[in-house]
């Protein structure tokens, strides 16, 4: 303590904008508080607390569903959206993260900025082909694809507001599946895996395998995806999928799970996920 | 410095804080040493708090980011003369050992009883995972919030005395 000098409390977004702008680097974005609290960055002055600007809730947007970025994790999982669209995967993710206080307290954009490596919602929103919503000196759109190309902490500049997350509405029938591999209810995510499938009759169309909490961002895995597209598949491609998401990645040193752990924790758990979302 | 206004259990506050304080260091300045502070990063529950009736861990959550807000603590849901249900269930279900954790956990049942009346085990599980105890297991706590749900509702005596 002691190196905050201000506590910012701005009533609108352009307020908020101007603060960040006029402090520029010595300014910090607060929303949930819950990574702040425990570390604040280098340098940073004054706290900006964005949770009276109006950022909580869902809205539509046409063809995509966009979640404001102060809605906390517990207001995610509980609403209705979340717990329809995609077979529910966003509640059911969203329940998963923490534990009852701390979804109380993190936000949806906070969780997706901060993202420790063992973040549940990361994952999730990357499987759904999320955008993330930038608004600042250069306002953008941003999939999350390059948003997860290098941390969020380097690739946002001072200046910048994350201001909701997109998710495009299921087109045709869609099924998915989640999980998170944990020692505890509440321990870090030793892995998740995200399987959405984007069916035409029983032919996969489209399909997304995500994993977290293997590397330091989530990844999305193509060599497992393209095992399935344009297939009705079958469990040996389920399989051969598995292997390969296995194959692929380097899992990231983790004092409770050595790599060759994790590697056979993905072969396992990203063909249960596949089935369980092509069932 | 900022200054924020809380209503703590009931009584409207004022005080002036540092921009970075935490809300837990905040509530024991003001005598609120009912709120524990165990691991002081969010993770044993000990330091939870209800703001604005949802269940947080007072130890990571800004002070100023509270301005304005409504605080129950333990000793604000009842006292030693005169116990809420869930904390006479607690007692009479044998969920107090040290005791360390109970403030949290009391808090933990109220903010799940307040929106889900009768609950199951899972739902119980679910709405204290962010309370951790060292002694008991959780056996005896589990016990308490249903009992305490069935004494809330009307239905029996705490069986368990």
């Amino acid at each position: 303590m002691g190196r905050i000098q201000h506590y910012e409390r701005p009533q609108k977004l352009d307020e908020a904008l101007r603060i960040l702008a006029e402090r520029k680097g010595k300014a910090c974005v607060l929303a949930g508080g819950t990574s702040l609290a425990l570390r604040l960055p280098p340098g940073v002055d004054t706290l900006v607390d964005i949770s009276r600007i109006g950022l909580t809730g869902l809205e539509d947007r046409g063809d995509s569903l966009a979640i404001r970025a102060c809605t906390t994790v517990a207001q995610l999982a509980a609403m209705p959206q979340s717990r329809q669209l995609y077979g529910g995967l966003l509640a059911r993710a969203a329940l998963c993260v923490a534990s009852t206080p701390l979804r109380n307290q993190i936000t949806v954009g906070g969780n997706l900025v901060q993202v420790m490596p063992w973040s549940d919602l990361p994952g999730v929103m990357l499987a759904l082909d999320g955008q993330i919503v930038i608004q600042g000196p250069s306002p953008r759109i941003v999939p999350l694809r390059d948003f997860y190309a290098a941390h969020p902490r380097n690739s946002l500049s001072a200046g910048d507001l994350v201001t909701e997350v997109r998710i495009p509405k299921p087109v045709g029938r869609v099924q998915s599946s989640f999980v998170k591999v944990g020692k505890t209810a509440f321990d870090y995510a030793g892995l998740t895996v995200t399987v959405v499938a984007w069916l035409s009759g029983n032919e996969v169309r489209k399909c997304s395998v995500a994993l977290g909490a293997v590397r330091p961002l989530p990844v999305r895995i193509p060599q497992a995806e393209e095992e399935i597209v344009g297939r009705i598949p079958t469990r040996d491609d389920m399989i051969r999928a598995a292997a390969r998401a296995a194959g692929v990645l380097e899992p990231s040193l983790d004092f409770r799970y050595s790599k060759d752990y994790r590697r056979q924790l993905i072969k396992v758990w990203v063909k249960r996920c596949l089935h369980e979302a092509l069932a | 410095m900022v200054n924020v206004t809380l209503t703590l259990n009931g009584e409207k506050t004022a005080c002036t804080v540092l921009p970075d304080e935490k809300l837990l260091d905040t509530l024991r300045r003001l005598g609120r040493t009912d709120v524990k502070k165990g691991c002081g990063e969010g993770t044993c529950g000990s330091c939870s708090v209800l703001l604005n009736g949802r269940l947080v861990a007072s130890c990571i959550v800004f002070t100023a980011a509270a301005d304005g807000g409504e605080i129950l603590t333990a000793a604000g849901l009842g006292t030693a003369d005169n116990p809420h249900p869930i904390q006479s269930s607690f007692v009479k279900a044998g969920a107090v050992q040290c005791g360390f954790c109970t403030p949290g956990m009391v808090l933990a049942a109220k903010a799940l009883l307040d929106v889900v009346p009768e609950p199951d085990v899972q739902q119980i599980k679910l709405a204290l995972d962010g309370n951790l105890c060292r002694c008991t297991g959780y056996v005896k706590i589990i016990d308490a919030v249903q009992s305490a749900a069935r004494t809330l509702a009307g239905k029996d005596e705490v069986p368990h005395a």
